[in-house]
């Protein structure tokens, strides 16, 4: 595992899983009955997505200086993290895995013409197809970065985004800045939200 | 002559837009009948549209002869006048040349025949060659300075027509098509990507696409062929979707318009650009402002290297990365003693049976061998390819060693076919290649010579080095090579597995693409299977493309899927995950539908969710004398009650529940119209909606605010991302009995409570209701919101209660 460098990785191969797209759109298994022309529709969603939608991601491993009242400071990096539940998560880490995944526009623009021709129904499944895109790519780096660290005899925490738990979403801010997520084409808001909107962040706690 | 296409490398040329539409204009539509006739009958107003053209800044015009072949002009009683017209055509457009004194080109329009080809229609392939020939043949003697074969409806008829086109004029040849069917297709079911990829194959100078489909559409095709076609590429679209208006047929789109889009097909390497129907010299004059002169966009070389063949509706695509390719083996009489019988009592049954079977089975092209029935009947085998084109979707290989034979097949071959093979042997070579190019063919590499099949990998692959040069002397490409190092059976020599997967990584190395015919590993062998699936999987690993094999042999397909896995040819394991862990969609299963009323009908499409359908029957019951606010409420309101209670059980998920909203509106649009005009209205309460300051998800919102519109609610959607302030004014203005706000992320629902306090600075007395992931009852309460609704069905209930409740 090499540190303090800014790793890039491209057309990350991951997996939707469909049973959660399925789950996000409200369907019951045993009770819900769907439609040929939406279980078709679905399917076709499903494979275009994989292929207009490659995904890409930059990350950076960066050593843990100390934690101090939910406040953690890291060698070579200005970035910090003020929160509890981090700081217990990271109890046993001695290093960070900061991470930013997108992909891509392609869907974005997808849902805004479809929203613009007033095609909800479609805009919607590929709301649902597009966040479990990009948590399957997540999961496929995350797998990734878990085969390496294993042959480093480390081992690697759960996932944790900005936004859950105490972790405010005001941390994207940080982590666009520490891995010049503009590279990716990915943009922020004032308001922290990053664009494309099928786009994570997340950290990872690496322990000995 | 090739003056036109070094222009084309230096600056983009204009070309000028429509002539039918311009001469109807002129005098009308009911008083045009054969538009060529007018090159002799009404020249000045042909001249002058060319000259109106020509000083907006059009590079190139079109010469009035669009319908000018034998056929079409038959149609008018005009068939023995093809020479006379065309002549003329071309003449005029001289005339307007100089008239004007500018130094431009004139490109002879040539269009379709309007009638399909066998057995979709009536045509055979030999009168649609000569049909064109002879049209080309005098536009080239009048002087034209390229053919554009334009609007064309099926990929074969084009194909045909430039094969014509190329003998009967030395000059470039355009050909352009058109994709009216929903989804981009021509009329015969082929993409832009199918029909690019096709004639990318082809000695065709410029390929692109007009007419048909509205220019929004286009941004679609034109990327789409770019990814296929390499050379120049012409792009004219109509203005917009013709509506008829007061009886006439009006074009709506403006040139400001009109170059939004041009703006789009140049970036994406356009290098004619021009207008087709309803385009004026006006939107010429727009083009030409602002791209005259103008450089075109380099393409990017494409490094991908992929092999490509084509049939009308589907692309066979193999390369290193992409998935293993299959090409299915089962039609050839060898050892088959019944299909050589029917093959030689000229009958196809057996071969029909085995195309199907082998497609379903997973096979993403077939091998068409008859053996030496096929060598001998070259018509009995070319009218097999056409039958087996017309039962199936994939593409082709020509499996057969006759030069007649493989010529007549692949003149009535749709797409772009392979043969199967070319060796190197000169005999093969000198014969073969000259062919594929001609027909646009992609060929098979065999690694043997006049003096046999080399033990030696590395004389395999010498042959095949020898073989490639000459090959892209004759203009191919590796995109139409396959390379076949020869499978040979082990039980010969134990070696012969070894060199064969050595020359497969070889030629792997020299950037082209590998084909095997599977089943002579094992050949005198028993358990062929075994041997043969193993050999399989090993030879993917060291990089095998694609393999002539028995697709009917599921194991076959589960090692297919395997390798693709672990080689990472299956991307994502989209294919894998699809078919060992498939999540069946429980689908409905739909009643037989026995007779029903009307108003069953319509009940059922809410239901549905069928849009067309819905409009319709509540145009017709309306019609029929109904009360629009009796259909409203007896039939639509309680199809849509019913909706909304199967998605409360579960029974409908929510795109369900949406498309039938999607279809209510569609109805609720008829019933407001109608009432309109009975001066009624039927609005419940009106509701001003947004998504707050800061956030940009609008699904949601979009979704409560059609679901609303349905229960009968005025709506006024603000959009996303709407200040608090301009939402506040809004519902001032308007009165709005109700504001709803949407917001997705935690930071930005605080804004929520910015409107909540807006609107009491205000005394609005509107009710505010709130809702989105991050939001909660709680926090509803807390910004003194008056309700948290959790979805939009939840949204209607809670609305329809208040107002129960100010009753």
């Amino acid at each position: 595992m090499i540190f303090d460098k800014i790793v890039l990785k491209e057309n990350i191969s991951y997996i939707i899983n469909k049973k959660d797209v399925l789950s996000i759109l409200g369907y019951k298994r045993e009770k819900t009955k769907v439609s040929k022309i939406f279980a078709e529709k679905i399917e076709k969603i499903l494979e275009q997505t994989q292929q207009k939608s490659p995904a890409k991601a930059l990350y950076i491993i960066r050593k843990i200086e100390k934690i101090e009242k939910n406040t953690i400071s890291f060698f070579n990096s200005e970035i910090k993290i003020e929160s509890k539940d981090i700081s217990s998560l990271l109890s046993e880490s001695f290093a960070v895995i900061f991470m930013g995944i997108t992909i891509g526009w392609w869907i974005d623009n997808k849902i805004a013409e479809l929203n613009e021709k007033r095609e909800y129904n479609e805009a919607l499944i590929y709301d649902a197809v597009g966040s479990e895109a990009v948590e399957g790519a997540a999961n496929s780096l995350n797998h990734h970065l878990d085969i390496e660290a294993r042959q480093n005899r480390f081992t690697l925490t759960k996932r944790f985004s900005p936004g859950y738990g105490d972790l405010n979403i005001s941390f994207q801010r940080e982590l666009y800045k520490e891995l010049s997520l503009e590279n990716l084409d990915i943009k922020i808001l004032p308001t922290n939200l990053l664009l494309p909107q099928k786009t994570i962040t997340a950290i990872i706690g690496v322990e000995k | 002559m090739k003056f036109l296409l070094e222009e084309l490398n230096k600056r983009i040329l204009i070309l000028d837009g429509a002539m039918g539409t311009e001469i109807m204009k002129k005098i009308g539509s009911s008083n045009l009948g054969c538009p060529e006739l007018m090159n002799i009958e009404n020249k000045e107003l042909i001249i002058n549209i060319h000259k109106s053209y020509i000083e907006a800044g059009a590079d190139i015009i079109e010469t009035n002869t669009f319908g000018g072949n034998r056929l079409k002009l038959e149609e008018y009683g005009l068939g023995n006048r093809v020479r006379e017209l065309n002549i003329a055509g071309v003449e005029l457009a001289k005339r307007a040349i100089r008239d004007t004194g500018k130094n431009i080109f004139i490109a002879g329009s040539v269009g379709p025949l309007g009638k399909l080809i066998s057995p979709l229609g009536e045509l055979d392939e030999q009168t649609v060659f000569d049909v064109y020939f002879e049209q080309v043949k005098v536009l080239d003697e009048g002087g034209v300075d390229f053919i554009l074969i334009e609007t064309q409806i099926d990929i074969l008829e084009a194909k045909i027509a430039l094969r014509a086109a190329n003998k009967a004029t030395k000059k470039p040849v355009a050909v352009s098509i058109s994709y009216p069917l929903e989804g981009g297709l021509t009329l015969t079911g082929s993409s832009p990507s199918i029909s690019a990829a096709t004639f990318n194959a082809t000695n065709l100078d410029i390929f692109g696409v007009n007419c048909g489909g509205h220019p929004n559409e286009f941004v679609n095709f034109v990327k789409e062929i770019r990814a296929y076609w390499k050379k120049p590429m012409i792009i004219y679209a109509n203005a917009g979707i013709p509506e008829k208006i007061e009886g006439k047929i009006e074009f709506p789109m403006t040139p400001e318009e009109y170059i939004e889009y041009v703006d789009v097909f140049y970036e994406n390497g356009a290098n004619i650009i021009g207008g087709c129907c309803g385009t004026t010299p006006e939107h010429i004059k727009k083009i030409a402002k602002k791209y005259k002169g103008r450089a075109p966009i380099k393409i990017k070389e494409d490094s991908k290297k992929i092999t490509i063949a084509t049939s009308r509706n589907s692309i066979f695509e193999s390369g290193s990365f992409l998935p293993f390719k299959i090409i299915g083996e089962n039609i050839n009489p060898f050892g088959k003693k019944k299909l050589l019988k029917e093959l030689k009592e000229e009958k196809l049954d057996t071969v029909r049976k085995l195309a199907r079977k082998q497609e379903e089975a997973g096979a993403h092209a077939l091998d068409v061998n008859f053996g030496r029935t096929g060598e001998k009947r070259p018509l009995f085998y070319a009218k097999a390819i056409k039958q087996i084109q017309s039962i199936t979707k994939i593409p082709l290989f020509i499996d057969n060693n006759k030069k007649e034979a493989i010529e007549e097949a692949l003149k009535v071959y749709s797409g772009k076919a392979f043969i199967n093979s070319i060796t190197g042997d000169p005999e093969s070579y000198e014969k073969l290649f000259p062919i594929a190019k001609e027909y646009g063919a992609g060929v098979i590499l065999l690694a043997l010579n006049e003096k046999g099949i080399p033990e030696k990998a590395e004389d395999r692959v010498k042959i095949i080095e020898k073989l490639y040069k000459i090959a892209l002397d004759y203009g191919l490409t590796g995109e139409e090579l396959l390379v076949d190092p020869i499978v040979l059976t082990i039980s010969t020599s134990q070696k012969n597995g070894e060199e064969t997967i050595k020359a497969i990584r070889m030629i792997k190395e020299m950037g082209l693409n590998t084909v095997i015919g599977l089943s002579n590993f094992s050949f005198g062998l028993p358990a062929r299977d075994i041997l043969n699936r193993t050999f399989l999987a090993n030879a993917i690993y060291n990089g095998l493309d694609s393999a002539i094999l028995n697709p009917l042999d599921p194991e076959i397909i589960n090692i297919i899927k395997a390798s693709d896995a672990i080689t990472g040819r299956d991307r994502g394991l989209v294919n894998y995950v699809n078919t060992y862990k498939k999540i069946e969609i429980q689908v409905e299963k739909k009643e037989e539908k026995k007779e029903k009323t009307k108003e069953e009908r319509l009940f059922e499409a809410v239901l549905e969710g069928e849009k067309e359908e819905t409009r319709k029957l509540t145009e017709e019951i309306i019609k029929e004398g109904r009360a629009p606010l009796d259909v409203l409420e007896e039939i639509l309101s309680p199809a849509l009650k019913k909706v909304g209670d199967y998605y409360e059980q579960k029974i409908y998920f929510l795109p369900q529940l949406i498309l039938s909203a999607e279809a209510m509106e569609s109805a609720s649009e008829i019933i407001e119209k109608n009432l309109k005009v009975e001066g009624k209205t039927n609005k419940k309460a009106k509701i001003v909606i947004a998504t707050v300051k800061g956030d940009l998800h609008d699904i949601g919102k979009n979704i409560v605010a059609l679901v609303l519109r349905n229960y009968g609610y005025e709506v006024i959607d603000l959009g996303k991302n709407v200040p608090s302030e301009k939402i506040i004014e809004t519902a001032e203005k308007e009165k709005a009995d109700f504001i709803g706000l949407s917001a997705l992320m935690t930071t930005t629902m605080e804004e929520m409570g910015v409107v909540v306090n807006l609107k009491r600075e205000k005394k609005l007395k509107a009710k505010v209701f709130i809702g989105g992931a991050a939001v909660s009852p709680s926090f509803a309460r807390e910004i003194g919101a008056d309700a948290y609704c959790k979805d939009a069905m939840d949204t209607v209930r809670k609305i329809d209660k208040f107002l129960e409740e100010i009753k």
